[in-house]
């Protein structure tokens, strides 16, 4: 079981390295912002660079959990390479346990780059104290978002048209966030749409804030549905 | 608001210019001009369409006429410190940021169309040819290394403000 | 002992009936071809026997039971288990370790007879489909399983290599299930062979020597379909497909001289296993 979950991150941390586009969208993009960004506001402000640093890592989850897992598994259905892996003697689990693990690894990656780059160019390392806060809003909101992608994915609508969906689901929790800068400033009421989306409570944890119920909500909501949605999941030919 | 707004008409401004680069490159070079006009992809951008030129001199200094004059733009407005006028100096950023964007600009066409596979394809299927090679190039080791100047260029641009 | 056991079974998808009260029994070192033409239901019947899709009425029954695991069952769907972005020796690794297998043993006991060392570090989407195909079976067949049941396995195989293929699959005297549309293939490899057709088996399953004998003659007469000459058959056997008429023609027969009073184009040729699946499909409406 252990060799094969380990031979399953191998083979999808290979697979997601080839995409040249994921690999970019997924490690060099997040540093690409946090390197603007943080020249155009973060000079000589600490303050900044430490909230842009959980800014661009909770954006850079809640993609990866969105396009990197739902999406993923949706294809594996649609492509019917799903029906071999249920006929393989291995718990099907492991194989995509070993897909979330090998995003959690690209994630730590991000995490690492974002550091050095962060040390390098702003003099600026998060306290020690804060690791935990960091990895354990890796995993709460890589899953979290993975649920909600697989949901999104097994909606029912047509197949393709979900990645539309997931952009919109995407872009609309990103820029009602707090990821780059504090939207509740310049408009209270974007501020508390962003406040009851899913991605300002997983930046709570990252920053070591309080992230109140809201969290557990969007923790419990997908994988209910999800699991709802799963069931009814039927091959058709 | 205003400087926002005022950037902007700056940066439509160098974009003119820019392509007025082009045209006067052309003209120079008695390289035929098919077209002058504005295209929505990959995004919003004028654009002047010429004959292929002859020679590879030709091309380049068609290619890198307009980033040519955005760039002596920029050197005489730091001289004199952008007299003052800050959305001026916004606008002229924006503008050598986009044309020098690893996605979609001049020097990508200049790599693209320097390429083996273009190079051996010729000139038939430009468009279909272009496309393969561009997607080849894109996120290739030299792409990065495109990427990374350009990210280099924004820092630099951004510290100088 | 059967191997697989196929009682009852109906099929219907958006009131369209696929399979229609399909029964058939698949014993134990018997290779069974299941022939049928694009469409005729062949991949939904697996997926039935394979329990990915659940019929509307019957049941199956693999090495006898109605609840078994896929461990001795080696599988080829009618789409590859292949990832294109992975190359051939990175897949073939992965099941090895699935199946706790050694990947040298693989690389002795399999790669010669499949050709797989020339593509072994290829990529997935730089293969061809013949290629893909060949490194599929190889995934069904290397964790050495009593049972295959493979959809169209020899579509767009390289036919110099497909005798040392199945070789392999036969090794041990392995039960096999497979489906095709080519009936040379069918008739030289199997050892019986059913027909499906209009969602049914449209004769008994039989051994394909034993199915051409059981036709009305063993040499048949092809011409051009003319309601003319169709009147003159009265009393033989015959079948209409493609706008020709083929009419089963016993030795010394005086047939051929009346249909060479009325047309100069027509071929006498040995009867098949085409003229099995097509004279009983078309039979009933044309003899």
């Amino acid at each position: 079981m252990f060799k094969i979950l380990c031979h399953s991150i191998y083979f999808h941390l290979i697979n997601y390295l080839r995409i040249k586009q994921a690999v970019f969208f997924s490690l060099a993009f997040p540093i690409f912002l946090f390197i603007v960004f943080g020249n155009i506001w973060g000079l000589n402000q600490q303050e900044y660079v430490a909230s842009l640093f959980t800014g661009v890592l909770g954006m850079t989850i809640a993609s990866d959990g969105l396009f990197a897992i739902g999406p993923v598994i949706r294809e594996y259905y649609a492509s019917g390479l799903i029906k071999y892996l249920r006929k393989l003697p291995m718990n099907i689990l492991s194989y995509f346990i070993g897909l979330i693990i090998s995003r959690v690894i690209s994630l730590l990656v991000v995490l690492g780059l974002l550091t050095v780059v962060s040390k390098l160019m702003f003099n600026f390392t998060p306290p020690s104290e804060q690791i935990i806060n960091l990895i354990a809003g890796i995993v709460i909101g890589l899953f979290l978002f993975a649920f909600l992608g697989l949901t999104i994915s097994f909606s029912g609508i047509k197949y393709g048209s979900e990645k539309g969906l997931i952009n919109f689901v995407f872009f609309g929790v990103l820029f009602t966030s707090n990821c780059f800068y504090p939207v509740g400033q310049f408009n209270r009421i974007v501020g508390a749409i962003g406040d009851a989306l899913p991605l300002n409570p997983i930046l709570h944890v990252l920053r070591g804030e309080a992230s109140g119920f809201i969290i557990v909500l969007w923790l419990i909501t997908p994988i209910v549905l999800f699991s709802v949605l799963f069931r009814r999941i039927k091959f058709v030919r | 608001m205003m400087i926002i707004l005022h950037s902007l008409l700056f940066f439509l401004l160098f974009m003119l210019i820019h392509e007025g680069g082009h045209i006067i490159a052309a003209k120079m070079m008695a390289i035929p001009i098919q077209k002058v006009g504005a295209s929505l992809k990959p995004y919003p951008h004028f654009y002047v369409s010429v004959t292929w030129p002859r020679s590879i001199i030709q091309k380049y200094t068609y290619l890198f006429a307009g980033m040519a004059i955005s760039w002596l733009i920029f050197s005489i407005v730091q001289i004199n410190d952008y007299w003052g006028i800050k959305s001026l100096y916004y606008g002229l950023i924006i503008q050598l940021i986009v044309e020098m964007n690893p996605f979609h600009s001049d020097i990508i066409i200049a790599i693209v169309t320097n390429r083996k596979g273009f190079k051996k394809a010729g000139l038939n299927n430009f468009e279909s040819v272009y496309k393969k090679e561009l997607a080849a190039y894109h996120f290739s080791a030299l792409w990065y290394l495109h990427f990374s100047l350009w990210m280099f260029v924004i820092v630099l641009l951004l510290k100088m403000t | 002992m059967n191997k697989i056991l196929v009682t009852n079974i109906s099929y219907t998808v958006k009131g369209k009936q696929i399979l229609k009260d399909l029964s058939f029994e698949v014993k134990q070192n018997e290779v069974f071809a299941l022939i049928g033409k694009n469409g005729s239901g062949k991949s939904s019947l697996i997926d039935i026997i394979l329990q990915d899709l659940k019929p509307d009425c019957g049941e199956v029954k693999l090495f006898e039971k109605e609840k078994f695991n896929y461990k001795n069952v080696g599988i080829l769907y009618d789409h590859l288990p292949l990832i294109s972005l992975l190359r051939v020796e990175e897949i073939i690794k992965y099941y090895c370790t699935v199946h706790k297998l050694k990947y040298a043993a693989i690389v002795q006991h399999f790669f010669e007879d499949f050709e797989i060392s020339p593509i072994e570090k290829s990529y997935i989407r730089t293969l061809s489909l013949g290629e893909k195909k060949r490194v599929s079976i190889l995934l069904a067949v290397m964790h050495n399983p009593d049972l295959l049941i493979l959809d169209e396995p020899f579509a767009n195989v390289d036919p110099t290599i497909t005798n040392r293929i199945w070789n392999v699959l036969k090794r041990d005297g392995r039960t096999i299930f497979f489906t095709t549309h080519n009936w040379a293939d069918a008739e030289k490899r199997a050892d019986k062979v059913a027909f499906l057709g209009n969602g049914q088996l449209i004769a008994e399953p039989l051994r394909p020597a034993e199915a051409i004998k059981n036709l009305p003659a063993q040499k048949k007469l092809i011409f051009t379909s003319t309601q003319e000459i169709e009147q003159l058959l009265t009393k033989e056997a015959y079948y209409k497909h493609d706008g020709n008429i083929v009419c089963f023609s016993q030795p010394g027969s005086s047939l051929i001289g009346v249909i060479a009073q009325h047309t100069s184009n027509f071929s006498i040729q040995d009867v098949d296993l085409t003229d099995v699946y097509l004279f009983h499909l078309k039979a009933e409406s044309h003899v």
